[in-house]
Protein backbone atom coordinates (compact mmCIF):
# COMPACT_ATOMS: atom_id res chain seq x y z
CA UNK A 1 0.00 0.00 0.00
CA UNK A 2 1.37 3.03 -0.70
CA UNK A 3 1.97 5.88 1.37
CA UNK A 4 -1.47 8.24 2.06
CA UNK A 5 -1.79 11.57 3.08
CA UNK A 6 -4.99 13.44 3.10
CA UNK A 7 -6.79 10.22 2.19
CA UNK A 8 -4.53 9.66 -1.01
CA UNK A 9 -2.16 7.19 -1.58
CA UNK A 10 0.94 7.30 -3.83
CA UNK A 11 1.19 5.07 -6.72
CA UNK A 12 3.26 1.45 -5.10
CA UNK A 13 6.32 0.88 -6.36
CA UNK A 14 9.82 2.39 -5.88
CA UNK A 15 10.98 4.22 -9.46
CA UNK A 16 14.68 3.68 -8.45
CA UNK A 17 13.71 -0.06 -8.00
CA UNK A 18 11.92 -0.13 -11.43
CA UNK A 19 15.09 1.86 -12.62
CA UNK A 20 17.80 -0.61 -11.72
CA UNK A 21 15.68 -3.27 -12.79
CA UNK A 22 15.84 -1.39 -16.29
CA UNK A 23 19.77 -0.96 -15.76
CA UNK A 24 20.39 -4.16 -14.91
CA UNK A 25 18.43 -5.34 -18.23
CA UNK A 26 20.58 -3.15 -20.28
CA UNK A 27 24.04 -4.68 -18.77
CA UNK A 28 22.77 -8.12 -19.69
CA UNK A 29 22.28 -6.89 -22.95
CA UNK A 30 25.62 -6.01 -23.30
CA UNK A 31 26.75 -9.37 -21.45
CA UNK A 32 24.83 -11.33 -23.96
CA UNK A 33 26.32 -9.04 -26.79
CA UNK A 34 29.64 -10.00 -25.80
CA UNK A 35 29.11 -13.28 -24.36
CA UNK A 36 27.75 -14.75 -27.79
CA UNK A 37 29.97 -13.34 -29.95
CA UNK A 38 32.61 -14.71 -27.69
CA UNK A 39 30.74 -18.19 -28.01
CA UNK A 40 30.80 -18.02 -31.35
CA UNK A 41 34.36 -17.69 -32.48
CA UNK A 42 35.17 -20.20 -29.45
CA UNK A 43 33.23 -22.63 -30.82
CA UNK A 44 34.46 -22.07 -34.27
CA UNK A 45 37.85 -22.95 -33.23
CA UNK A 46 37.59 -26.03 -31.45
CA UNK A 47 34.57 -27.09 -33.78
CA UNK A 48 33.85 -30.36 -32.69
CA UNK A 49 32.19 -29.37 -29.70
CA UNK A 50 29.24 -31.50 -29.13
CA UNK A 51 29.64 -31.16 -24.98
CA UNK A 52 26.64 -30.55 -23.31
CA UNK A 53 24.88 -29.92 -26.89
CA UNK A 54 21.50 -29.97 -28.27
CA UNK A 55 20.50 -26.75 -26.61
CA UNK A 56 18.22 -25.57 -29.00
CA UNK A 57 19.79 -22.61 -29.52
CA UNK A 58 20.85 -24.19 -33.66
CA UNK A 59 16.84 -24.59 -33.78
CA UNK A 60 15.54 -20.82 -33.57
CA UNK A 61 19.34 -19.27 -34.69
CA UNK A 62 21.63 -19.89 -37.21
CA UNK A 63 24.63 -18.98 -35.08
CA UNK A 64 25.90 -18.04 -31.54
CA UNK A 65 26.68 -14.64 -32.12
CA UNK A 66 22.84 -14.43 -33.57
CA UNK A 67 21.15 -16.16 -30.44
CA UNK A 68 23.69 -13.49 -28.61
CA UNK A 69 22.08 -10.88 -30.91
CA UNK A 70 18.88 -12.02 -30.05
CA UNK A 71 18.98 -12.30 -26.46
CA UNK A 72 20.72 -8.60 -26.66
CA UNK A 73 17.75 -7.14 -28.47
CA UNK A 74 14.99 -9.13 -26.13
CA UNK A 75 16.95 -7.61 -23.18
CA UNK A 76 16.85 -4.20 -24.79
CA UNK A 77 13.17 -3.80 -25.34
CA UNK A 78 12.70 -5.19 -21.50
CA UNK A 79 14.73 -2.95 -20.58
CA UNK A 80 13.18 0.12 -22.60
CA UNK A 81 9.82 -1.32 -21.30
CA UNK A 82 10.87 -1.20 -17.86
CA UNK A 83 12.65 1.87 -18.18
CA UNK A 84 9.75 3.58 -20.08
CA UNK A 85 7.45 2.63 -16.85
CA UNK A 86 9.96 3.56 -14.12
CA UNK A 87 9.98 6.92 -15.86
CA UNK A 88 5.85 6.58 -15.65
CA UNK A 89 5.41 5.71 -12.24
CA UNK A 90 8.23 8.15 -11.07
CA UNK A 91 6.18 11.30 -12.80
CA UNK A 92 3.01 9.94 -11.57
CA UNK A 93 4.47 9.65 -8.10
CA UNK A 94 5.09 13.30 -7.85
CA UNK A 95 1.67 14.21 -9.80
CA UNK A 96 0.41 12.79 -6.54
CA UNK A 97 2.61 13.95 -4.48
CA UNK A 98 1.39 17.19 -5.24
CA UNK A 99 -2.27 15.83 -4.89
CA UNK A 100 -1.76 14.96 -1.56
CA UNK A 101 -0.46 18.28 -1.14
CA UNK A 102 -3.19 20.36 -2.29
CA UNK A 103 -5.29 18.35 -0.88
CA UNK A 104 -3.81 18.41 2.17
CA UNK A 105 -4.50 22.43 1.59
CA UNK A 106 -8.12 21.57 1.04
CA UNK A 107 -8.38 19.59 4.12
CA UNK A 108 -7.01 22.40 6.20
CA UNK A 109 -9.73 24.63 4.52
CA UNK A 110 -12.39 22.36 5.37
CA UNK A 111 -11.93 22.09 9.17
CA UNK A 112 -11.52 26.24 8.69
CA UNK A 113 -14.70 25.93 7.19
CA UNK A 114 -16.48 23.66 9.57
CA UNK A 115 -15.47 25.82 11.98
CA UNK A 116 -16.63 28.51 10.71
CA UNK A 117 -19.82 26.77 9.99
CA UNK A 118 -19.91 25.03 13.55
CA UNK A 119 -19.49 29.00 15.21
CA UNK A 120 -21.98 30.41 13.19
CA UNK A 121 -24.53 28.11 14.15
CA UNK A 122 -23.74 28.80 18.22
CA UNK A 123 -23.70 32.49 17.58
CA UNK A 124 -27.38 31.99 15.56
CA UNK A 125 -28.39 29.59 18.58
CA UNK A 126 -27.20 31.89 21.40
CA UNK A 127 -28.79 34.98 19.24
CA UNK A 128 -32.09 33.80 18.67
CA UNK A 129 -32.11 32.50 23.04
CA UNK A 130 -31.59 36.48 23.70
CA UNK A 131 -34.51 36.91 20.90
CA UNK A 132 -36.86 34.53 22.57
CA UNK A 133 -35.90 36.03 26.18
CA UNK A 134 -36.07 39.60 25.44
CA UNK A 135 -39.73 38.19 23.93
CA UNK A 136 -40.24 37.08 27.15
CA UNK A 137 -39.46 39.87 28.81
CA UNK A 138 -40.83 42.73 27.16
CA UNK A 139 -44.73 42.34 28.12
CA UNK A 140 -43.12 42.47 32.02
CA UNK A 141 -40.82 45.81 31.08
CA UNK A 142 -43.62 47.67 29.01
CA UNK A 143 -41.60 47.20 26.14
CA UNK A 144 -38.63 48.25 26.91
CA UNK A 145 -36.89 44.81 25.81
CA UNK A 146 -38.27 44.97 22.24
CA UNK A 147 -35.23 47.00 21.40
CA UNK A 148 -33.08 44.14 22.20
CA UNK A 149 -35.37 41.58 20.92
CA UNK A 150 -34.70 43.19 17.37
CA UNK A 151 -31.17 43.38 18.08
CA UNK A 152 -30.80 39.35 18.98
CA UNK A 153 -32.98 38.74 15.93
CA UNK A 154 -30.87 40.96 13.81
CA UNK A 155 -27.72 39.34 14.98
CA UNK A 156 -29.34 35.84 14.81
CA UNK A 157 -29.77 36.11 10.91
CA UNK A 158 -26.22 37.48 10.32
CA UNK A 159 -25.21 34.50 12.10
CA UNK A 160 -27.49 32.32 10.15
CA UNK A 161 -25.60 33.74 6.77
CA UNK A 162 -22.28 33.36 7.76
CA UNK A 163 -23.51 29.44 8.90
CA UNK A 164 -25.18 29.15 5.40
CA UNK A 165 -21.80 30.65 3.93
CA UNK A 166 -19.30 28.23 5.83
CA UNK A 167 -22.14 25.73 4.89
CA UNK A 168 -20.98 26.34 1.29
CA UNK A 169 -17.82 26.37 1.62
CA UNK A 170 -17.21 22.94 3.26
CA UNK A 171 -19.68 21.45 0.43
CA UNK A 172 -16.96 23.04 -1.82
CA UNK A 173 -14.09 21.90 -0.33
CA UNK A 174 -15.44 18.53 -0.06
CA UNK A 175 -16.31 18.50 -3.71
CA UNK A 176 -12.62 19.69 -4.59
CA UNK A 177 -11.13 16.99 -1.88
CA UNK A 178 -13.05 14.23 -3.42
CA UNK A 179 -11.69 15.61 -7.38
CA UNK A 180 -8.28 15.23 -5.71
CA UNK A 181 -8.86 12.13 -4.64
CA UNK A 182 -10.10 10.96 -8.38
CA UNK A 183 -7.79 12.46 -9.72
CA UNK A 184 -4.69 10.58 -7.89
CA UNK A 185 -6.90 7.68 -8.30
CA UNK A 186 -6.66 8.38 -11.83
CA UNK A 187 -2.75 8.44 -11.79
CA UNK A 188 -3.00 5.37 -9.91
CA UNK A 189 -4.83 3.44 -12.79
CA UNK A 190 -2.72 4.90 -15.52
CA UNK A 191 0.29 3.80 -13.59
CA UNK A 192 -1.67 0.40 -13.20
CA UNK A 193 -2.24 -0.10 -16.61
CA UNK A 194 1.36 1.13 -17.23
CA UNK A 195 2.86 -1.59 -15.68
CA UNK A 196 0.55 -4.01 -17.05
CA UNK A 197 2.26 -2.49 -20.48
CA UNK A 198 5.47 -2.97 -19.40
CA UNK A 199 4.67 -6.34 -18.49
CA UNK A 200 3.26 -7.22 -22.03
CA UNK A 201 6.27 -5.84 -23.66
CA UNK A 202 8.45 -7.72 -21.55
CA UNK A 203 6.54 -10.49 -22.10
CA UNK A 204 6.56 -10.26 -25.55
CA UNK A 205 10.90 -9.46 -25.44
CA UNK A 206 11.06 -12.78 -23.30
CA UNK A 207 9.49 -14.46 -26.42
CA UNK A 208 12.35 -13.21 -28.39
CA UNK A 209 14.55 -14.74 -26.57
CA UNK A 210 16.83 -17.80 -28.13
CA UNK A 211 14.95 -21.36 -27.54
CA UNK A 212 16.95 -23.45 -25.17
CA UNK A 213 16.32 -27.43 -24.93
CA UNK A 214 18.51 -29.44 -22.73
CA UNK A 215 18.41 -32.83 -23.51
CA UNK A 216 17.68 -35.43 -20.53
CA UNK A 217 20.84 -36.18 -18.49
CA UNK A 218 22.82 -38.98 -19.66
CA UNK A 219 22.38 -41.86 -17.62
CA UNK A 220 25.58 -41.98 -15.25
CA UNK A 221 28.60 -43.86 -15.55
CA UNK A 222 29.15 -46.42 -12.58
CA UNK A 223 32.95 -45.60 -12.84
CA UNK A 224 34.77 -43.12 -12.68
CA UNK A 225 35.91 -41.88 -16.20
CA UNK A 226 39.67 -41.89 -16.61
CA UNK A 227 40.41 -38.18 -16.27
CA UNK A 228 40.00 -38.12 -12.35
CA UNK A 229 35.76 -37.95 -12.89
CA UNK A 230 33.88 -34.87 -12.92
CA UNK A 231 32.68 -34.04 -16.33
CA UNK A 232 31.82 -30.64 -17.86
CA UNK A 233 31.31 -28.80 -14.85
CA UNK A 234 33.93 -30.30 -12.62
CA UNK A 235 36.39 -29.35 -15.48
CA UNK A 236 34.84 -25.78 -15.33
CA UNK A 237 37.11 -25.41 -11.59
CA UNK A 238 40.28 -25.48 -13.21
CA UNK A 239 39.56 -22.82 -15.49
CA UNK A 240 42.45 -20.89 -14.21
CA UNK A 241 44.49 -24.48 -15.84
CA UNK A 242 42.90 -23.68 -18.74
CA UNK A 243 44.24 -20.43 -18.82
CA UNK A 244 47.89 -21.65 -18.76
CA UNK A 245 47.16 -24.71 -20.39
CA UNK A 246 46.31 -22.00 -23.52
CA UNK A 247 49.21 -19.51 -23.12
CA UNK A 248 51.46 -23.05 -22.96
CA UNK A 249 49.49 -23.77 -26.25
CA UNK A 250 50.76 -19.90 -27.46
CA UNK A 251 54.13 -20.14 -26.17
CA UNK A 252 54.70 -23.89 -27.77
CA UNK A 253 53.15 -22.62 -30.72
CA UNK A 254 55.44 -19.75 -30.96
CA UNK A 255 58.41 -22.09 -30.33
CA UNK A 256 58.74 -20.93 -26.52
CA UNK A 257 58.71 -24.33 -25.41
CA UNK A 258 60.48 -23.16 -21.79
CA UNK A 259 57.73 -21.03 -20.82
CA UNK A 260 55.14 -23.35 -22.80
CA UNK A 261 56.58 -25.76 -20.04
CA UNK A 262 55.78 -23.34 -17.05
CA UNK A 263 53.13 -22.47 -18.40
CA UNK A 264 51.98 -25.91 -18.58
CA UNK A 265 53.25 -26.82 -15.08
CA UNK A 266 50.80 -23.78 -14.20
CA UNK A 267 47.79 -25.56 -15.43
CA UNK A 268 48.50 -28.60 -13.27
CA UNK A 269 45.03 -29.10 -11.01
CA UNK A 270 45.25 -28.78 -7.05
CA UNK A 271 46.68 -32.18 -6.30
CA UNK A 272 49.96 -30.55 -7.68
CA UNK A 273 49.29 -27.61 -5.36
CA UNK A 274 52.61 -27.08 -5.19
CA UNK A 275 52.96 -25.70 -8.35
CA UNK A 276 50.38 -23.83 -8.93
CA UNK A 277 50.72 -22.31 -5.39
CA UNK A 278 51.68 -19.08 -7.07
CA UNK A 279 47.78 -18.78 -9.09
CA UNK A 280 45.99 -19.80 -6.20
CA UNK A 281 44.38 -16.68 -5.62
CA UNK A 282 43.49 -16.30 -9.56
CA UNK A 283 42.00 -19.59 -9.69
CA UNK A 284 40.41 -19.53 -6.30
CA UNK A 285 38.54 -16.41 -8.14
CA UNK A 286 37.80 -18.15 -11.24
CA UNK A 287 36.58 -21.37 -9.20
CA UNK A 288 34.36 -19.51 -7.03
CA UNK A 289 32.93 -17.76 -9.98
CA UNK A 290 32.21 -21.14 -11.75
CA UNK A 291 30.90 -22.42 -8.50
CA UNK A 292 28.48 -19.75 -8.84
CA UNK A 293 27.87 -20.18 -12.01
CA UNK A 294 26.79 -24.23 -11.19
CA UNK A 295 24.78 -22.11 -8.69
CA UNK A 296 23.09 -20.13 -11.34
CA UNK A 297 22.51 -23.29 -13.45
CA UNK A 298 21.22 -24.76 -10.53
CA UNK A 299 18.66 -22.59 -9.79
CA UNK A 300 17.82 -21.75 -13.53
CA UNK A 301 17.12 -25.93 -13.62
CA UNK A 302 14.67 -24.95 -10.82
CA UNK A 303 12.73 -22.69 -12.99
CA UNK A 304 12.50 -18.85 -11.70
CA UNK A 305 11.29 -19.39 -8.36
CA UNK A 306 14.30 -20.59 -7.23
CA UNK A 307 16.30 -19.12 -4.56
CA UNK A 308 19.03 -16.36 -5.32
CA UNK A 309 22.19 -17.92 -6.58
CA UNK A 310 24.85 -17.59 -3.86
CA UNK A 311 28.17 -17.35 -4.16
CA UNK A 312 31.43 -18.96 -1.86
CA UNK A 313 32.88 -16.07 0.61
CA UNK A 314 34.83 -13.88 -1.01
CA UNK A 315 34.30 -14.62 -4.84
CA UNK A 316 35.00 -11.98 -7.55
CA UNK A 317 32.43 -11.73 -10.80
CA UNK A 318 34.28 -9.49 -13.40
CA UNK A 319 32.82 -7.36 -16.23
CA UNK A 320 33.98 -7.87 -19.67
CA UNK A 321 36.94 -5.35 -19.42
CA UNK A 322 38.06 -7.12 -16.42
CA UNK A 323 36.96 -4.86 -13.41
CA UNK A 324 35.83 -6.32 -10.61
CA UNK A 325 31.93 -5.75 -10.39
CA UNK A 326 31.22 -8.01 -7.66
CA UNK A 327 32.17 -9.80 -4.68
CA UNK A 328 30.30 -12.07 -2.41
CA UNK A 329 29.98 -11.48 1.17
CA UNK A 330 30.33 -13.47 4.38
CA UNK A 331 26.67 -14.44 3.02
CA UNK A 332 27.73 -15.60 0.03
CA UNK A 333 25.71 -12.74 -1.86
CA UNK A 334 27.62 -11.04 -4.14
CA UNK A 335 27.58 -6.98 -3.99
CA UNK A 336 29.41 -4.69 -6.21
CA UNK A 337 32.06 -3.56 -4.96
CA UNK A 338 32.93 0.54 -4.44
CA UNK A 339 36.66 1.37 -6.31
CA UNK A 340 38.26 1.31 -3.17
CA UNK A 341 37.85 -2.17 -2.30
CA UNK A 342 38.23 -3.12 -6.35
CA UNK A 343 41.94 -2.06 -6.34
CA UNK A 344 42.29 -4.28 -2.50
CA UNK A 345 40.91 -7.04 -4.17
CA UNK A 346 43.33 -6.42 -7.69
CA UNK A 347 46.48 -5.20 -5.20
CA UNK A 348 45.91 -8.56 -3.68
CA UNK A 349 45.50 -10.75 -6.92
CA UNK A 350 48.75 -9.03 -8.72
CA UNK A 351 50.83 -9.79 -5.85
CA UNK A 352 50.23 -13.74 -6.23
CA UNK A 353 50.34 -13.43 -9.67
CA UNK A 354 53.74 -12.12 -9.49
CA UNK A 355 54.96 -14.17 -7.29
CA UNK A 356 53.71 -17.09 -9.78
CA UNK A 357 55.01 -15.47 -12.70
CA UNK A 358 59.05 -15.83 -10.74
CA UNK A 359 58.17 -19.15 -10.08
CA UNK A 360 57.32 -20.18 -13.57
CA UNK A 361 60.63 -18.60 -14.52
CA UNK A 362 62.65 -20.46 -12.31
CA UNK A 363 60.88 -23.61 -13.29
CA UNK A 364 61.96 -22.85 -16.91
CA UNK A 365 65.27 -22.45 -16.12
CA UNK A 366 64.85 -25.94 -14.27
CA UNK A 367 63.01 -27.47 -17.56
CA UNK A 368 66.57 -27.30 -19.27
CA UNK A 369 67.75 -30.93 -17.50
CA UNK A 370 64.52 -32.79 -18.00
CA UNK A 371 64.35 -36.00 -19.91
CA UNK A 372 61.38 -37.28 -22.13
CA UNK A 373 58.38 -38.90 -19.55
CA UNK A 374 57.00 -42.52 -20.56
CA UNK A 375 53.67 -41.79 -22.46
CA UNK A 376 50.55 -40.42 -20.21
CA UNK A 377 46.80 -40.36 -21.04
CA UNK A 378 45.49 -37.35 -19.21
CA UNK A 379 46.69 -33.90 -19.05
CA UNK A 380 46.66 -34.37 -15.55
CA UNK A 381 48.78 -37.13 -15.30
CA UNK A 382 50.96 -35.28 -18.20
CA UNK A 383 50.89 -32.33 -15.67
CA UNK A 384 52.52 -34.55 -12.76
CA UNK A 385 55.10 -36.49 -14.92
CA UNK A 386 56.25 -33.38 -16.36
CA UNK A 387 57.15 -31.96 -12.77
CA UNK A 388 58.26 -35.65 -11.64
CA UNK A 389 60.30 -35.16 -14.75
CA UNK A 390 61.85 -31.79 -13.97
CA UNK A 391 62.73 -32.96 -10.07
CA UNK A 392 64.59 -36.10 -11.96
CA UNK A 393 66.31 -34.23 -13.94
CA UNK A 394 67.42 -31.38 -11.52
CA UNK A 395 68.52 -34.45 -9.27
CA UNK A 396 70.77 -35.87 -12.14
CA UNK A 397 72.05 -32.31 -13.17
CA UNK A 398 72.90 -31.86 -9.75
CA UNK A 399 73.88 -35.05 -8.87
CA UNK B 1 41.35 -16.25 -32.37
CA UNK B 2 40.27 -16.53 -28.72
CA UNK B 3 42.39 -15.55 -25.85
CA UNK B 4 42.02 -18.54 -23.16
CA UNK B 5 41.13 -15.42 -20.87
CA UNK B 6 38.75 -13.89 -23.16
CA UNK B 7 36.46 -17.43 -22.27
CA UNK B 8 37.29 -17.07 -18.52
CA UNK B 9 35.96 -13.66 -18.99
CA UNK B 10 33.10 -14.69 -20.95
CA UNK B 11 32.06 -16.99 -18.07
CA UNK B 12 32.56 -14.03 -15.57
CA UNK B 13 30.11 -12.23 -16.92
CA UNK B 14 27.65 -14.44 -17.98
CA UNK B 15 27.67 -15.36 -14.55
CA UNK B 16 27.57 -12.05 -13.52
CA UNK B 17 24.33 -11.64 -15.64
CA UNK B 18 22.82 -14.73 -13.35
CA UNK B 19 23.73 -12.28 -10.43
CA UNK B 20 22.10 -8.82 -12.09
CA UNK B 21 19.03 -11.05 -12.98
CA UNK B 22 18.77 -11.98 -9.10
CA UNK B 23 19.82 -8.83 -7.86
CA UNK B 24 18.56 -5.69 -9.58
CA UNK B 25 15.68 -7.19 -12.19
CA UNK B 26 13.78 -9.76 -10.43
CA UNK B 27 14.46 -7.42 -6.83
CA UNK B 28 12.54 -4.31 -5.71
CA UNK B 29 9.43 -2.95 -5.21
CA UNK B 30 8.44 -2.38 -8.62
CA UNK B 31 4.70 -1.64 -7.79
CA UNK B 32 3.11 -3.62 -10.36
CA UNK B 33 2.63 -7.28 -9.48
CA UNK B 34 2.30 -7.99 -13.55
CA UNK B 35 5.28 -6.72 -14.13
CA UNK B 36 7.07 -8.02 -11.09
CA UNK B 37 5.86 -12.12 -12.82
CA UNK B 38 6.99 -10.49 -16.46
CA UNK B 39 10.44 -9.89 -15.36
CA UNK B 40 10.79 -12.88 -12.93
CA UNK B 41 9.78 -15.02 -15.50
CA UNK B 42 11.97 -13.15 -17.88
CA UNK B 43 15.01 -13.86 -15.82
CA UNK B 44 14.41 -17.28 -15.57
CA UNK B 45 14.22 -17.96 -19.24
CA UNK B 46 17.43 -15.39 -19.46
CA UNK B 47 19.31 -17.55 -16.86
CA UNK B 48 18.76 -20.82 -18.88
CA UNK B 49 19.82 -18.50 -21.79
CA UNK B 50 23.12 -17.26 -20.24
CA UNK B 51 23.74 -20.40 -18.83
CA UNK B 52 23.96 -22.30 -22.21
CA UNK B 53 26.15 -19.84 -23.15
CA UNK B 54 28.17 -20.23 -20.32
CA UNK B 55 28.15 -23.90 -21.01
CA UNK B 56 29.11 -22.96 -24.79
CA UNK B 57 32.21 -20.95 -23.98
CA UNK B 58 33.40 -23.95 -20.87
CA UNK B 59 32.88 -26.77 -23.80
CA UNK B 60 34.83 -24.49 -25.46
CA UNK B 61 37.71 -23.80 -23.10
CA UNK B 62 37.60 -27.78 -21.79
CA UNK B 63 38.41 -28.19 -26.05
CA UNK B 64 41.41 -25.77 -25.76
CA UNK B 65 42.30 -27.38 -22.37
CA UNK B 66 42.26 -31.20 -24.19
CA UNK B 67 44.23 -29.42 -27.13
CA UNK B 68 46.58 -28.11 -24.36
CA UNK B 69 47.22 -31.60 -23.18
CA UNK B 70 48.12 -33.08 -26.67
CA UNK B 71 50.62 -30.61 -27.17
CA UNK B 72 52.27 -31.66 -23.87
CA UNK B 73 52.31 -34.94 -25.42
CA UNK B 74 53.64 -33.81 -28.18
CA UNK B 75 56.34 -32.09 -26.77
CA UNK B 76 57.55 -35.16 -24.96
CA UNK B 77 59.47 -36.24 -28.50
CA UNK B 78 61.58 -33.18 -28.23
CA UNK B 79 64.74 -34.62 -26.64
CA UNK B 80 65.52 -32.18 -23.64
CA UNK B 81 68.88 -29.96 -23.69
CA UNK B 82 70.40 -31.73 -20.93
CA UNK B 83 73.68 -30.74 -19.42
Amino acid sequence: MGESVAEIELPDGDPGAVRDAARGLGAISAAFESGGATAERALGLVGGWTGFASMGFRDSCASYREAGEAAREACRDAAVATGRYGDRLADARERVRKLQGEAEDCLERLKAAQRRESDAAEREQSARTRAQDAALRSPLDGGLSLGEHAGALNDAEAAAGDRIRAGRAVAAEREEHERLKGLAKDEREDVKEAGQEAARAVTGAEGRLPEVTYPPPPAKPDTKPADGGGGLLNTLGELSGINDAGRAIKDIGDGNILDGLGHAAMAAPTPFGKVAKGGKLAKEGVEQATKHGDDAAGAAGRGAGGAPPKAPPGAVVRGPDGRIISRAGDDGVLRQVNPEQRKEIIGDAREELDKAGQFVEKLGRDARHGTPPPPVRTKRQTAAEILRLLGKGLEEAGG
Amino acid sequence: MVDPDELVTATYVLAGVGVELSEEVAGGDLGSPALEGALGSFAGRSRRVSNAFGEAVMAASVNLDAAAGSYLRADQSIPPRGG
